[in-house]
């Protein structure tokens, strides 16, 4: 609901008569044609109430495909879950279900295992949250200034959170791998931590919050940035240190929208499905199987009871809900019964001033100094802070690690683990760059660049698709006034902010069946899906962006003469060039590394995209048993620099883009 | 006379003969799990097995140690299936992989979450010394001479009675068949022309035991010791295992090995939740 709120007050309450610009071209074109001050009234108000009806049908015009989609493949999918949680039957054989009320739900708390799934959400919810919370935090203060190089160092930091699960996972087990990795090297013997039922979790969240922390370094260093200088001055006017500052200035400054994204974070995370599918698939001894994992592994590893994973989902969405009420309940509680008048007059001067928090989160990104901004201070210094120097390392460790192996000659198998390269060789390189598992394909596996390509037009695709159908559809929210358009607007946009809070999970198996039914289980399916899943995000971001932007230039053009859509492409879209890139930057990432649709969606291997088809290399048994370490590091490498390249490229707009409401978890 | 097909699964034990001496013929847990743990050394693990749920291969190992024992997944007729095992059956079959783990030593704990993945892989690799597979593993150690070079066959370790697992699902294609090629090109997509080469020659296929002959005698102590496994090879159950490794056996491995579960205490656990498997086998 804050979330709401937040929208709608960012949105200027405008007139019917001020704020339609196709409304106001027709009232001015009327003004000129009329023939004199007296009697005209009536003629002009129907020139007007024309010109809204035209400049309505325009705008619902635009928001047609949106709604369509959202409503089709986000809404629909949703309350056909929910109808599937009802019934029994099998995945594959959905038409011959029976009806069983709310049998699913029984069989769930039912199943002795419920319990401890239920447990492993919240230690993977929780578990998600608190330690990338604090890195991030760190993290963005010690990136919170300017340096030469900090961009350098920015992409740096970034990069494990654009890295595909698969890639970063995989590399993760290639570091800890017991018999060729770091511990073995160093002389360790830590056994297996993936499938130690004491080691597994520690392990699972450390390689999280290594991908995940930069998600609030982000936000919380747009909030930083925020903080007007002069609340530091006052602290040092009144004899306060940097302890002081931090406390009476810095925390309360963020203590909103560190809120806000913790419970974004938490949503992400409690549902969250690649790390734990890829990385322990729910064991050791179901030690990591959570709601999620286990919803999937009903409805397509095993069993195939699409009725009781559907109606797993929706009692993991509840669980979730009630968590996020009660988190929400009870910290309300602890600030009223503590009585924190001062930190709340902090919280609610910030807040003023920086807009709330979920105005900070969709605030047009004009109004922002992003991460990755050349605006961070006027003045730069010329040393890298060691913090942020840490905080790179940090997350290049792996990395540099592949690098390390991917110039290794050593054979596979036991004793030979070491850090770095004992004779230096570009044999891994050659050989996996010409292998067949790269550009002919094997026994069981098609060529790895084929899943490439796929990628490659899927992400044009989507973006394009995202771009087009967010862009027309959050100007028209934006723009759209009159009864019917309040009522369209808010009710569409009631709904975006609803839908954006369903965990994934809960659509995977409605859009599964749907799109077999369609014929849809390809690319062409996938494409559309993920159009639509990226929406309700993209579609509330152009709004409050089109909301904030002046309308002056469109009045102008409507005046001259130029139509609605012309005005669009020629006039709105080309000032809009910094927030289609910040979607297109985040879509393009995003549809990039995007995995369990992928995997859930595309039958065909040859087919598939390069995340679940370099999964599925990786398990199998030419990789197993032909790959030698190095050559397994140069696999992994080669998508690591191509994320690399793209975030180099767009780290502006990608980091604009999640402050914007993007996670991950 | 001895035959093996393509796609072929019939079971027996390979082993790094350059790692351990001769094994023991017909061999029990004590002789398999002495001779075992004689192959253990740094990084270096000697038996290995699936454990992993959803493993869709590791029913083939598991279900000659049932066999083995004196069970069987189900018994009875369609519809009204019984359960084939009882706690003594399955204390028995438990003993034994708590014994390979707890008592010789001859794995890592790690092996509870192992697939075919990792038993193939570390063998091939060199980091497993013996693990219960079909033929065909020595053409994919090829990568790795020494491996390759050192493969062994010895029987399965019995748990009272010698068992092991056979499967066909061979291609023939008709000495007659005018599509010849097209059902070459078939195998070759499949992958399998390396096998198919092996057993039954190019050329047309008829009575199977009978092409197949001289291929194993012409690789006596590979093929030809699997071959010989087919005298004791048992079929599978008329039910589908995997509702009975995924929700019964896995899991109780995995609580034996990652937990030291006494195997008697894991037998009465299992026979709770087995009925559940058996319902849903029924249907």
């Amino acid at each position: 609901m804050a979330a709401a709120g937040g929208v709608r007050s960012s949105v200027p309450d405008t007139s019917i008569d001020t704020a339609d610009p196709a409304g106001r071209a027709s009232d001015a074109r009327s003004r000129r044609r009329a023939p004199g001050p007296a009697g005209t009234g009536g003629t002009v108000v129907t020139r007007k109430r024309k010109g809204m009806r035209r400049s309505s049908l325009v705008y619902a015009a635009f928001l047609v495909p949106a709604v369509l989609l959202v409503l089709g493949l986000v809404a629909y999918p949703l309350i056909y879950s929910f109808v599937i949680s009802m019934h029994s039957g099998s995945t594959f054989n959905i038409e011959n279900s029976e009806y069983v009320g709310f049998a699913n739900y029984k069989a769930f708390f039912a199943d002795p295992n419920a319990l401890l799934y239920t447990r492993n959400s919240f230690i993977r919810g929780f578990g998600g949250v608190i330690p990338s919370y604090i890195i991030g935090f760190l993290a963005a203060l010690a990136l919170n200034r300017a340096t030469r190089g900090m961009r350098g160092l920015q992409v740096v930091v970034l990069l494990p959170f654009v890295i595909s699960g698969p890639i970063a996972i995989n590399t993760w087990k290639l570091v800890f791998d017991p018999i060729t990795g770091v511990p073995a090297a160093l002389g360790l013997d830590w056994g297996n931590l993936f499938a130690n039922e004491q080691t597994v979790w520690p392990t699972l969240l450390f390689m999280n919050a290594w991908g995940s922390f930069q998600f609030y370094s982000i936000l919380l260093l747009a909030g930083l940035q925020r903080i007007p200088t002069e609340q530091y001055e006052a602290v040092e006017v009144d004899g306060g240190g940097r302890l002081a500052k931090f406390r009476n200035v810095t925390m309360p400054a963020l203590l909103p929208i560190s809120a806000a994204i913790c419970v974004f974070h938490f949503m992400g995370s409690f549902q969250e499905f690649n790390l734990i599918y890829l990385a322990t698939g729910g064991g050791p001894l179901n030690a990591t199987q959570t709601l999620a994992t286990y919803a999937y592994q009903l409805g397509f590893g095993g069993g195939f009871s699409v009725g009781l994973a559907a109606a797993t989902t929706f009692i993991a969405a509840v669980i979730m809900a009630l968590t996020i009420g009660i988190m929400g309940l009870v910290g309300w509680l602890v600030i009223r019964a503590v009585g924190v008048a001062r930190v709340k007059a902090r919280v609610t001067a910030v807040a003023s001033k920086a807009g709330d928090s979920f105005d900070l989160l969709l605030a047009p990104v004009t109004r922002r100094r992003a991460f990755g901004s050349a605006k961070l201070r006027p003045k730069r210094n010329r040393v890298i802070p060691v913090a942020a120097l840490a905080f790179a390392i940090f997350s290049s460790i792996p990395t540099l690690y592949l690098l390390s192996q991917s110039f290794d000659g050593r054979p596979p198998g036991p004793g030979t683990a070491r850090i770095f390269p004992a004779e230096f060789t570009l044999d891994n390189w050659i050989s996996v760059l010409t292998s067949d598992a790269i550009w002919r394909g094997t026994a069981t596996a098609p060529a790895l660049i084929r899943n490439f390509g796929n990628s490659v037009l899927l992400v044009i695709v989507v973006t394009t698709g995202s771009v087009l159908v967010a862009s027309l559809g959050g100007y028209a929210l934006a723009r759209w006034r009159g009864s019917v358009g309040r009522l369209v607007v808010n009710g569409f946009s009631g709904l975006l902010l609803f839908v954006q809070m369903i965990p994934g999970m809960i659509l995977i198996f409605p859009l599964y069946l749907m799109a077999a039914k369609f014929g849809l289980l390809n690319p062409a399916g996938l494409m559309i899906i993920l159009i639509a899943g990226g929406l309700p995000m993209a579609l509330l971001y152009f709004r409050v962006y089109f909301a904030g932007s002046s309308r002056e230039i469109e009045e102008a053009a409507a005046i001259d003469g130029a139509g609605a859509l012309r005005t669009f492409f020629t006039i709105v879209v080309p000032n809009a060039a910094s927030a289609i890139a910040a979607i297109a930057a985040f879509s393009l990432i995003g549809t990039w590394n995007e995995f369990l649709l992928s995997l859930t969606l595309v039958q065909d291997p040859a087919s598939r995209t390069f995340p679940p088809a370099i999964a599925q290399f990786m398990r199998g048994n030419e990789f197993m048993q032909n790959t030698p370490p190095g050559g397994i590091a140069v696999l992994l490498l080669i998508p690591i620099i191509i994320s690399a390249v793209l975030l180099a490229l767009m780290l502006k707009q990608f980091t604009t883009a999640m402050a914007g409401g993007g996670t991950k978890g | 006379m001895y035959a093996l097909a393509s796609g072929v699964n019939c079971r027996a034990i390979v082993y790094r003969r350059d790692w351990a001496e001769t094994p023991v013929e017909g061999w029990g847990v004590q002789e398999f799990g002495e001779w075992a743990a004689s192959m253990v050394g740094p990084n270096r693990y000697a038996f290995g097995f699936e454990a992993k749920t959803g493993d869709g291969r590791g029913s083939s190992n598991v279900l000659p140690m049932l066999w083995s024992a004196g069970g069987n997944t189900v018994v009875g007729e369609p519809g009204a299936f019984e359960l084939g095992f009882d706690a003594e059956v399955l204390t028995t079959m438990y003993q034994f992989y708590y014994d390979m783990v707890h008592t010789y030593g001859a794995t890592t704990t790690d092996v509870a979450t192992w697939g075919w993945e990792e038993t193939d892989g570390g063998f091939s690799e060199g980091i497993l010394g013996a693990y219960s597979v079909g033929p065909w593993i020595k053409s994919v150690a090829e990568q790795y001479p020494e491996v390759h070079e050192n493969i062994g066959v010895a029987p399965l370790p019995n748990l009272g009675t010698p068992s092991t697992f056979w499967e066909c699902s061979s291609y023939m294609i008709h000495a007659d068949s005018k599509k010849q090629e097209k059902a070459w090109e078939f195998l070759l997509v499949r992958g399998e022309e390396y096998q198919s080469e092996v057993t039954v020659a190019r050329g047309g296929l008829s009575p199977l035991k009978a092409l197949n002959q001289g291929t194993i005698e012409s690789d006596p102590e590979y093929l030809g010791v699997f071959a010989q496994q087919l005298e004791i090879a048992g079929e599978p159950a008329p039910v589908p295992a995997q509702p009975f490794m995924n929700n019964l056996f896995y899991p109780a491995m995995q609580e034996l090995v990652l937990r030291g579960t006494d195997p008697a205490e894991m037998a009465e656990t299992t026979m709770t939740q087995a009925e559940a498997v058996l319902a849903e086998v029924n249907g």
